[in-house]
């Protein structure tokens, strides 16, 4: 009588042996929870959002911007040098980010963004004064907006040209599919895009239409 | 009423055989579907023990001994695997948030 048991004793023996298999699982470092985009796939908020569960989410998800810059230390230790941004508008964040890229790491930035900016005109004055960043501007608002550090993919949720964004996805070293399939929407909307070369080629109506409080 | 062994058996043998069958499909869809690849690993792990007690099944059938403790492990190895299976369901719930998010605007990849 190898197992003979009470009801709740042979409960907890099945419950325990489920228990150290996990434990082994976790020893032979083979992920319980897989997850379906890449290594590891984060909820992330944004600062700058007046959403209303905002102090809930303070509690326990990072900032986008956070999580941006983690990603890019780590990947400018790996030998990145490039960063392509799918944008609607250059907001705070994005400028920050951008700042960061070209004048901390020196890598070069891509981003592609809908006419008007609500970016100061300095500062994208000074944007495109650096050789490193190449900027287009669609003609069409791009709907999902993306930043793609290497293999790193930060998604924002669906927002309307008013409001920033609330929520966002980060997914660390996305599986080659899920990166392709960035990629070359990246691509498609890049190549398409308007080249900015100079600051001569920005005017009102396409560029910058930035009022401060707004 | 105390069932006999032999009914005992009867139930571990089909329900070896339906939990089997059942995990094998759940693993089938969590390869093919990006959606289930959450849970695949506690699906292996259920697919495994739903074999290994469909195996004592056999093994009780084949020698034919009224040995209680075979029967005892093929129930333990259908529970033990059923709570993977929970576990499994589990592991997707706790993703269907972000799997949800990402859906919304990137269905091609799924």
């Amino acid at each position: 009588m190898v197992f003979s048991t009470s009801g709740i004793g042979s409960l907890v023996i099945d419950v325990g042996i489920v228990i150290v298999i996990l434990v082994v699982l976790k020893m032979l470092k083979i992920p319980i929870v897989v997850d379906p985009f890449g290594e590891k796939s984060v909820h992330l908020r944004n600062e700058q959002s007046k959403d209303k569960d905002r102090i809930f989410n303070k509690f326990w998800l990072k900032t986008g911007r956070g999580w941006k810059k983690e990603i890019i230390d780590k990947e400018v230790k790996k030998g990145l040098q490039e960063i392509k941004i799918v944008a609607g508008e250059i907001y705070e964040g994005t400028r920050e980010t951008i700042r960061y890229c070209l004048e901390e790491k020196r890598m070069k930035v891509f981003i592609v963004a809908e006419q008007g900016l609500k970016c100061p005109t300095e500062d994208l004055k000074e944007f495109i004064a650096n050789p490193n960043f190449k900027l287009r501007i669609s003609d069409k608002r791009p709907e999902h907006h993306k930043t793609i550090i290497g293999q790193n993919i930060l998604l924002e949720e669906y927002h309307t040209r008013h409001d920033p964004y609330k929520k966002a996805l980060g997914i660390e070293n996305a599986y080659a599919d899920v990166l392709e399939y960035h990629n070359d929407i990246f691509n498609s909307i890049f190549r398409d895009a308007q080249e900015i070369k100079s600051d001569l080629d920005l005017d009102e109506k396409t560029v910058c239409i930035f009022k401060p409080g707004k | 009423m105390i069932p006999e062994t032999s009914e005992i058996m009867l139930i571990g043998i089909i329900g070896s055989i339906i939990a089997t069958t059942l995990s094998l499909t759940i693993l089938n869809i969590s390869m093919t579907h990006r959606l289930f690849r959450t849970g695949i690993t506690p699906v292996l792990m259920a697919t495994l023990l739903f074999s290994f007690s469909w195996i004592t099944s056999l093994v009780y059938i084949i020698t034919g001994t009224a040995v209680s403790w075979i029967l005892e492990l093929t129930i333990h190895l259908l529970f033990i695997g059923a709570i993977f299976i929970l576990l499994s369901i589990f592991t997707y719930l706790i993703k269907i948030d972000e799997i949800l998010f990402y859906m919304r605007g990137n269905k091609r990849t799924l």
